[in-house]
């Protein structure tokens, strides 16, 4: 009931225990969460062993018990289900690569479980991310930078959250590393402590691909079947609908050449899929809409940052021109191979996420 | 200090249980089916529970058959009746708001499921209409667990008994706040729980009334008159004749009490949010249960709320997970998935003083702006 109730995200895995951890042993008044997000979707007892499973909450709840504050668990389908899964099918449908992780933070994790925290008394929002919040005192804004552990770093995922969002945000492991995040579970005993890493996309369960997910889900709406076409609009197999290709993939084509061949583009409209040689993925040149900047609401002429146009890329340098209407243009001072509709491009400056934006071609 | 108002859910443990449990724990040692003195001293304790538990129901000891809970109790039912009930007549009646352990061992039966009023009553006449020669067993609660709201078992049991079908009476909320008569309501069998009356978790007994064939669903021993294999949970049981008894004896004057605690907690909330609804308020209901929507606010925040102000309320059922499930009553009762969700139900009972009460209402305003305040 206390102001300064914090609500801690808690997935039970070791992560989010050692934020809870490190929050609780500085004393702060804290009230555990944790987000159910898909079970409905699969049958509860499919959903043992993976993320959202109730042998995760269990591992969160006990956690929480030793750590001394309240643990909940919060059936947060729906807000799941329309605000990631639905958008995911619809990116797949329209030929683009979605960024569910980053859509679930800024509108899941930071809106909707923020929203019910407050609800309860809690205002800000802890979570296990691997990324660092600072407020910057001349701008009074919310900075956003890499975490300490580049490895872990998770700030590409966060950089669509708002001033609001990150002002009410809260990540402990930001400084720590990977290994003295795990040191830590085992000093403070935590029975998450030894808790393999969770990969990939968290609700999709072993042994199935996220199509399965969104099959189950009915959210799958490709438009069928249509042609798998060369550059020169040269029609070479059939495919069963867009939705099962990303731009740079080289698997499932079905076509056998002397060079491999990729996707190089999806044409949503035609249900066409564009297939090149390796080459014809090398892109200098990329718009971004619904572009969001953090240390500033807008640059005052073109920005020189690093740009990272997937969560697994490193960054390449390139200048960012702001049009001024929610969209950009990003010059790369080298070409950059698949450049995928639908991704995020985060620009940094060294450790600073300057901002970001979506894909759009 | 917390408040505790889920009596529900499950009802603190009673002085007297606790008394009887420390006491057989530490001089009934022994089998009940043994011949020697610490068998026949276990046998005692078990037999001196059982009149107990028959004294609570209304019904003689030898009816009695002690198991883990409310849920095998059914579970039993359903089993027993079926087993010696010929092929051609196996079809199954339930009520839509019975609890889902009674749906559950309902499914995969030839079964009839009958709807309920938007005050959550089962009208008999419905049930009657599904009943001909077919039915082997109707399942009906005597009170349901959510809404407290009163089903009409006296009418059905006249219906069932026109045609010959059992009645299981789901008595597990009614024991221990409203008068159990059996015989008026002609039930063939009558399931008890342990822990919602102030006994222990894992005791429960299905009453068969004599002439009942019942097919045993755990069988491997004589225990309960070949009705339920398995050494007797002795000291537990002890504790829940003790709750039994102890829930007699002050039923009169303790539903009375009850009622008037639920009365002053109804204004008090209705004075604090005077949209609210109370989900069949205008049927009759248990003396102790209030299930109450607050309009635009989340049932879940609203409990997680109350508890973190130290005050234990609930809402819908929960699942394996922990998180809430729509309720399946309210569903029948025609509520929306916005209304239904925003349920929070409050079960006084036998520890329950008019400070907790007091203080639950004290609570609530703030409970209540604030959830607003972050819904809007």
């Amino acid at each position: 009931m206390s102001p300064s109730l914090t609500a801690v995200a808690m997935s039970g895995g070791v992560d989010s225990s050692v934020a809870a951890s490190l929050l609780a042993s500085a004393g702060r008044p804290l009230v555990g969460f944790s987000m159910k997000l898909v079970d409905r979707l699969a049958g509860e007892e499919e959903r043992y062993g993976r993320c959202c499973s109730p042998d995760d909450f269990a591992d969160a709840r006990r956690v929480a018990d030793r750590l001394g504050f309240p643990h909940f668990v919060l059936d947060m389908e729906d807000d799941f289900r329309e605000r990631v899964l639905a958008p995911f099918a619809r990116d797949y449908a329209a030929g683009r690569t979605p960024s569910p992780c980053v859509r679930c933070n800024s509108h899941v994790k930071f809106d909707a479980l923020l929203a019910r925290a407050r609800a309860v008394g809690a205002g800000r929002v802890a979570t296990g991310h691997y990324a660092v919040l600072a407020r910057d005192p001349r701008s009074g804004r919310t900075l956003l930078r890499a975490a300490a552990d580049r490895e872990k770093d998770q700030s590409y995922f966060l950089f669509d959250l708002s001033e609001a969002q990150r002002a009410q945000a809260e990540f402990p492991l930001g400084g720590l590393t990977k290994d003295q995040v795990r040191a830590n579970a085992r000093e403070a005993g935590l029975p998450t402590a030894e808790k393999p890493e969770s990969m990939d996309l968290c609700f999709v369960s072993e042994g199935e691909s996220y199509r399965d997910v969104l099959a189950r889900a009915g959210e799958i709406s490709g438009g069928g079947p249509g042609e798998i076409v060369d550059g020169e609009g040269r029609v070479l197999a059939r495919h069963p609908g867009i939705e099962r290709f990303t731009v740079g993939q080289r698997r499932g084509l079905g076509i056998s050449g002397p060079d491999p061949l990729y996707v190089v583009a999806l044409d949503a409209p035609a249900r066409r899929v564009v297939v090149g040689e390796e080459k014809a993925l090398y892109r200098e040149k990329c718009r971004v809409e619904r572009v969001r900047w953090i240390p500033f609401d807008r640059p005052m002429g073109p920005v020189a940052a690093s740009v990272r146009i997937r969560s697994g890329h490193a960054g390449a340098p390139a200048t960012i021109d702001d049009h001024g209407d929610g969209t950009a243009s990003i010059r790369f001072a080298e070409a950059q191979r698949a450049i995928a509709p639908g991704q995020a491009a985060v620009f940094y400056d060294g450790d600073l996420v300057l901002g970001g934006g979506w894909i759009a071609g | 200090m917390r408040v505790y108002l889920d009596h529900n859910a499950t009802s603190p443990l009673r002085d007297e249980a606790k008394e009887a449990l420390r006491i057989a724990v530490e001089a009934s040692f022994g089998n009940p089916s043994s011949i020697h003195a610490e068998g026949r001293r276990a046998r005692s304790a078990l037999e001196s529970a059982r009149e107990q538990v028959a004294g609570l129901a209304g019904v003689p000891p030898r009816e009695v058959v002690f198991t883990s809970g409310a849920s095998e109790a059914i579970a039993a039912a359903f089993h027993g009746i079926v087993e010696k009930t010929p092929p051609s007549r196996r079809r199954i009646v339930v009520s839509a708001i019975e609890h889902s352990a009674v749906l559950a061992a309902a499914r995969g039966f030839d079964l009839v499921e009958i709807a309920c009023s938007k005050e959550g009553v089962v009208r008999a006449d419905d049930v009657a209409a599904a009943i001909d020669g077919r039915v082997a067993l109707v399942a009906l609660q005597a009170a349901n667990n959510e809404t407290g709201v009163l089903q009409p078992v006296a009418d059905v049991g006249e219906a069932c008994a026109r045609a010959g079908a059992q009645l299981l009476v789901d008595a597990v909320q009614a024991a221990g706040r409203i008068p159990i008569e059996r015989d008026r309501w002609r039930a063939s069998l009558l399931a008890l729980s342990g822990h919602k009356l102030g006994g222990p978790a894992g005791t429960g007994a299905l009453i068969v009334k004599d002439g009942v064939r019942l097919a045993p669903l755990i069988g491997g021993g004589a225990q309960e008159r070949r009705r339920r294999g398995g050494t007797e949970a002795v000291a537990a049981l002890a504790a829940f004749g003790a709750a039994c008894a102890a829930a007699a004896r002050e039923l009169p004057a303790e539903g009375a009490r009850i009622a008037s605690l639920r009365d002053r907690f109804e204004s008090g909330l209705a004075a604090a949010a005077p949209e609210l609804t109370v989900h069949g308020g205008r049927a009759p209901r248990l003396p102790n249960t209030t299930l109450v929507s607050f309009p635009g606010v989340s049932g879940e925040a609203l409990v997680i709320a109350l508890d973190l102000a130290g005050i234990a309320a609930s809402t819908g059922s929960a699942c394996a997970s922990g998180a809430v499930e729509p309720s399946h009553v309210l569903a029948a009762m025609g509520l929306s998935g916005a209304s239904a969700q925003s349920a929070v139900r409050f079960s006084l009972g036998w520890s329950t003083t008019a400070a907790d009460v007091d203080r639950a209402l004290d609570a609530v305003p703030g409970i209540l702006g604030r959830a607003r305040m972050a819904a809007s």
